[in-house]
């Protein structure tokens, strides 16, 4: 009984002398982040820290994020994916589709949590919602299911609106498949769709060059090439009207957007990366649909433009910007 | 049809116009704009960084071609940085030497003391060294603002402050126009953040001993210290905090942290201080949210800080010299919309402009009040200003909290 109690004192004595950061042995989890941002504060990335605050974890006391961003660089995915997977991160967190194909790609290890991605079985991302196998899981924003609502709302809000020109990037699945949706749903709009796919900065501005009266711009979902910031701009400039598909772009001019707000997405996507770093296999979270699907309409914009805007998209809209 | 009609009538009213003007010699006369600058004295540093924005404007204007086809003469006179000289000049510009137009000095307080002048004179001011919403408060129909009112001047730093989870403020200013109006609005802004304040003091102009006041905040041991100062005291505060020891959570000011000089002064004790910012050269590369530039919004600032650069080498830049810079840009495209140097007329096209000048949105209401201009709150790192709020504009965090001297 002696000799136990001596041990015991031992033992008191040896954890008392180790460092502090010993004693408290919390790990420090390393978050992989890819987008195409052109700089670290993507909203989506804002919500996950956000949302993973809540959840208890704290910047650089138990977990860290190295953010990786190609600036619409296409080519710049799929390299910077490899230097996250070298780089022996626990987790990466991707916002869009080819962001998440990029990762996919170069690990069948490390968990990926993906948000922003429309479709992830149409994609190939995943097998099945339910069941998304693999390293995978995340939070499906609806970019591409939601197109035909947003030439509805577009059309509402311009009902002189003839022909809708959507540019995009030509490699781009997501980007092809709300064509796709687009091209469903014009005949019941009585609105034309001219589909624009480009593949250089020249190609964008010649497309913008051909726009005339009665027309209406949908900007892709995906930033390559900063597609949706030239959309903004000539949309601004020439008044001619766009949907979005986030608030992000009503926020900062567009005159209206309707989708997943990507910061929400973010934010939801924190609680499958918690589970993840818990320990629960990706494969064991269904993918989520996101929560929050908000219409947002810029009176300043159509202010500018000259619209009214119907009491029927006042009545909708989540936020209105004054 | 009509539009032919009226481009006609357009085109042979400005025909009439330019044979009036050529007719009576007017065409051949440089419109004179006349201004009082703080070019010595206390404000002198802000005076002359005000003044070379409107001379660029002036120049730049003249170079390609004038407004309404006549060059600008900048008149400019030296106010010492005191108010009853300015009032002199601006008497004497408007009564004797019976200048076009005026444009507005340094500080709330020079405004404030000639504002009347100019509103007696029915002569548009372009209040583009001003900030005090006080002065858009009196019925005047003259005066107009450029730069966001001090109402909003606290905002970023007392939101950053409640974000981060902090309770109490300790409020001081100079006891001077612009400064008072700028606490009591973070007054209001604390009260609606929930943040409680403890200690509040009004310290006069010129002092160069705030141990008293300092030595109070220390007593009241608040989380926040937001001071709204000029640049001696600032220095005097910021020197003196150190010396003292005393340790807020957060320190930001009003006027002069922006200058380089504030950390070319202080060096490391500038380190973690937070300041207010109506405009930075950092703009025209933010991307809200990452994807969005926000250079749009500040048509040809790219531009005019590379003609700064070349005109006035080795020279103190502050966003004074974009305020400025924007006032002349807003004055002379007033002028051109109005198409007459006719007060009236100018102040009305004012009231209508929707503009966005190289210092940001412009937009006043009818009490001359800007209302669409936007602020900045930026804190010292490493020897830069790197912006901290809004955050949606930037990836930057502060840091905080701001350790303790001695662990600096």
């Amino acid at each position: 009984m002696k000799i136990l109690g001596v041990f015991a004192i031992l033992l008191i004595f040896i954890f008392l002398t180790l460092p502090m950061d010993a004693q408290q042995s919390t790990p420090l989890y390393r978050i992989g982040v890819l987008n195409e941002a052109w700089a670290p504060n993507h909203p989506a990335v804002e919500g996950l820290k956000s949302g993973l605050k809540e959840l208890g974890f704290r910047e650089s006391q138990n977990i860290s994020f190295d953010v990786r961003f190609t600036k619409g660089d296409s080519n710049a995915m799929s390299f910077l994916a490899e230097e996250l997977m070298k780089a022996g991160v626990d987790l990466i967190f991707t916002s869009n589709e080819a962001a998440t194909q990029a990762a996919k790609i170069v690990t069948k290890k490390i968990p990926i949590v993906f948000t922003l991605v429309g479709d992830p079985v149409a994609a190939g991302i995943v097998k099945e919602i339910a069941n998304p196998g693999g390293n995978i899981t995340g939070v499906s924003g609806l970019e591409t299911e939601l197109t035909p609502k947003r030439l509805e709302i577009l059309k509402t809000l311009v009902p002189t609106l003839r022909r809708v020109m959507a540019i995009y990037y030509a490699d781009d699945p997501s980007s092809i498949a709300a064509v796709r949706e687009a091209r469903q749903a014009i005949s019941l709009l009585k609105i034309e769709l001219l589909a624009v796919a480009v593949r250089t900065p020249e190609e964008i501005t010649i497309a913008l060059q051909t726009l005339k009266r009665g027309d209406g711009l949908l900007p892709p979902p995906l930033a390559i090439m900063d597609i949706p910031v030239q959309i903004l701009e000539t949309s601004l400039s020439d008044r001619v009207p766009a949907v979005f598909s986030a608030s992000l772009w009503a926020e900062y001019g567009g005159l209206v957007s309707y989708g997943s707000d990507y910061f929400s997405q973010g934010h939801q996507a924190a609680r499958l990366v918690s589970k993840i770093l818990h320990g629960t296999r990706p494969k064991d979270l269904p993918v989520e649909g996101a929560n929050k699907i908000e219409l947002v309409v810029n009176l300043n914009t159509a202010r500018r433009f000259g619209l009214v805007v119907p009491e029927e998209i006042l009545l909708w809209a989540d936020k209105v910007i004054e | 049809m009509i539009g032919f009609a009226k481009v006609l009538c357009e085109s042979v009213i400005v025909l009439v116009v330019l044979s009036f003007l050529v007719d009576t010699g007017i065409a051949d006369q440089p419109i004179r704009i006349g201004g009082s600058f703080s070019l010595t004295g206390p404000y002198a540093l802000f005076g002359q960084t005000q003044l070379r924005g409107y001379e660029l404007c002036v120049k730049q204007t003249n170079e390609s071609g004038g407004v309404l086809g006549r060059k600008i003469e900048l008149i400019v006179e030296d106010d010492r940085s005191q108010a009853p000289t300015a009032v002199n000049i601006y008497k004497r510009l408007l009564s004797q030497r019976k200048v076009d137009a005026v444009f507005g000095p340094y500080s709330s307080t020079i405004t404030e003391e000639i504002a009347d002048l100019t509103e007696k004179y029915q002569k548009p001011l372009i209040a583009a060294g001003a900030a005090s919403s006080s002065i858009f408060k009196k019925g005047r129909k003259f005066v107009f603002g450029v730069m966001s009112p001090t109402d909003v001047y606290f905002e970023g730093f007392i939101d950053l402050a409640a974000k981060r989870g902090l309770k109490t403020i300790a409020l001081i200013n100079q006891d001077a126009i612009f400064p008072r109006a700028t606490i009591k609005g973070a007054q209001e802004l604390a009260r609606k953040k929930n943040l409680q304040v403890v200690y509040f003091d009004e310290y006069p102009e010129g002092i160069k001993d705030f141990s008293d006041f300092l030595e109070k905040v220390r007593t009241a041991n608040p989380d926040v210290l937001a001071a709204a100062t000029y640049f001696d005291d600032l220095i005097a505060i910021s020197r003196q905090l150190k010396d003292l020891d005393i340790n807020p959570k957060m320190y930001g000011a009003t006027v002069g942290v922006h200058l380089p000089k504030f950390y070319e002064v202080l060096g490391p004790t500038a380190e973690f201080v937070y300041g207010a910012t109506q405009w930075e050269l950092e703009l025209i590369r933010l991307r809200a949210g990452g994807f969005i530039p926000i250079a749009r919004e500040y048509p040809g600032a790219e531009e005019f800080v590379e003609a700064y650069k070349k005109n006035f080498p080795e020279t103190q830049f502050s966003h004074l010299t974009a305020a400025s810079y924007a006032g002349g840009q807003i004055l002379l495209e007033a002028i051109k919309q109005a198409g007459s140097l006719d007060g009236k007329k100018v102040r009305e096209a004012i009231l209508k402009m929707d503009f966005n000048t190289i210092y940001g949105a412009f937009r006043v209401n009818r009490n001359g009040l800007q209302v669409a201009h936007k602020m900045m709150w930026f804190q010292w790192q490493d020897g830069k200003k790197v912006i901290v709020w809004p955050e949606e504009l930037t990836a930057n965090k502060p840091r905080f909290p701001t350790p303790a001297w001695d662990q600096r």
